[in-house]
């Protein structure tokens, strides 16, 4: 069997593992969506009835729950693989260890589209913001925001994966790391919701790209070293 | 089957091994004992390619398992105290999760095959978080001879077991040692590792101080000896 085809084989037979284990649990999921909802009902209670002002600070309320949410999610992904040394056991039949990066990777992906999914319709709800009129240029910023978020959370749970205080260390290490991602995607939906065209927020798109593609490489990089003891 | 040469790993300021040499044929069964710290399971994860060695030099079946971790990993089956199960998948779909990840071919036979040798056929389809640690550790036994390994690492395999799945367990090593199926196992158990081994070593403050066939060595005379290196 060639190289390629292992890797893709490995690759899918991890996705595969994560989300029927999550599909059963729902342990991920759950946690990151209410989280997600209480970021955004506490915001709407804070920033009272001002529509205008709510408009101004909603793709920030939504892109603080997204990162926050992520944590979340790493952590558990995290304990599963801690659990039972599975991680280990993952390493053994590793042909191409990072195909255990693009699968992690991947099911964070997964877990953050759907918490989108789910909390849009209540943001626009809560916000009065009309999303479906952007629905395609929001898209490809969430789509492009939420890789980098997974590229780097993922590679941060893996770092933290044996460390002591890892609750600690992991947001520590990601969200500082993911602040210029963060920033350029607050940007970029505000001026979305705001009715700009795609073409305005060229810069900030570029710039989630360059996040995406600088982390995605490095990480590919390194990740053989992250993963061994 | 496995050589080291110089094999010395550093955990920061702590030195794990230091300098181990080792040759093994083919087919061999060496226990290893050694008291709680002596570096048995570093050395250990250093031939399962889960940790990288400071200095030497490690070849399994002819590759340098630092270079060629990707051709030596489909060679060897790891059994530890730890079962690297998923306790929300159910028997079948551990191995059928390890299986794809070997590539197996023909793998609901081979499933069903190994599950009968461990006994677990009839819970086939039962969460592993169901089970008991015994049974947890039998399916473990299932994992690791999934894909056919040519080296077995065995790491203070004994842990958790009750007494039939020790029998099992031992049966198995016999099994496998007469398909030429190369086994370290990590021990501080003398007696059971003198029961299956054919090459016993004593491995003490990481390094290899002993090492001697274990055909007619008797447990008392080898606590002995164990006693003499260890204290």
């Amino acid at each position: 069997m060639s190289g390629s085809k292992i890797f893709l084989q490995q690759v899918l037979a991890l996705l595969a593992k994560d989300l029927k284990t999550e599909w059963r649990t729902r342990e991920i999921f759950t946690s990151m969506f209410v989280f997600a909802v209480l970021v955004i009902v506490v915001f709407n209670f804070a920033i009272g009835a001002d529509t205008e002002l709510i408009r101004q600070v909603a793709s920030g309320v939504i892109w603080i729950a997204l990162s926050f949410a992520s944590v979340l999610g790493l952590q558990r992904t995290g304990q599963m693989e801690s659990e039972e040394d599975s991680l280990q056991g993952v390493l053994l039949a590793l042909h191409d260890r990072s195909a255990l990066f693009i699968a992690k990777m991947l099911a964070q992906m997964v877990y953050l589209l759907v918490v989108v999914l789910c909390t849009l319709p209540i943001c626009s709800i809560w916000f009065h913001i009309d999303f479906i009129a952007c629905i395609g240029e929001l898209g490809i910023v969430f789509m492009l925001g939420i890789l980098g978020l997974s590229i780097v959370g993922t590679l941060f749970a893996m770092i933290t994966l044996h460390m002591r205080a890892r609750e600690v260390m992991l947001p520590m290490l990601f969200l500082p790391v993911s602040v210029p991602l963060t920033i350029a995607s607050v940007y970029a939906t505000a001026q979305l919701i705001a009715g700009m065209p795609l073409r305005d927020i060229a810069d900030y798109i570029s710039l989630i790209g360059v996040f995406d593609i600088v982390f995605f490489t490095l990480v590919l990089l390194v990740f053989d070293h992250i993963v061994e003891e | 089957m496995v050589h080291l040469k110089g094999v010395v790993k550093h955990f920061g300021i702590i030195t794990a091994l230091r300098g181990i040499d080792l040759e093994l044929k083919r087919g061999c069964c060496l226990g290893i004992f050694g008291p709680n710290g002596a570096g048995k399971t570093t050395l250990l994860k250093i031939l399962a390619t889960l940790a990288r060695p400071s200095a030497g030099t490690v070849h399994i079946a002819g590759y340098d398992a630092v270079q060629e971790g990707e051709k030596v990993r489909p060679l060897l089956g790891v059994l530890s105290h730890r079962t690297f199960l998923y306790g929300h998948l159910t028997a079948y779909e551990n191995l059928q999760f390890y299986g794809r990840m070997f590539g197996l071919k023909k793998l609901a036979e081979r499933i069903t095959e190994v599950l009968q040798v461990v006994d677990l056929v009839t819970y086939a389809h039962q969460l592993v978080r169901t089970y008991s640690r015994g049974m947890q550790q039998r399916l473990a036994i299932a994992r690791a001879i999934l894909h056919y390994p040519k080296l077995l690492l065995l790491d203070e395999p004994h842990t958790g077991l009750d007494k039939h799945a020790v029998n099992r367990l031992h049966d198995l090593i016999a099994y496998l040692h007469t398909e030429s199926c190369t086994i370290i196992m990590s021990t501080h158990d003398l007696h059971r590792g003198l029961d299956i081994c054919d090459e016993i070593a004593i491995q003490c403050r990481g390094k290899i101080v002993h090492r001697s066939l274990s055909l007619g060595t008797d447990v008392k005379e080898f606590e002995q000896i164990y006693s003499a290196y260890v204290g």
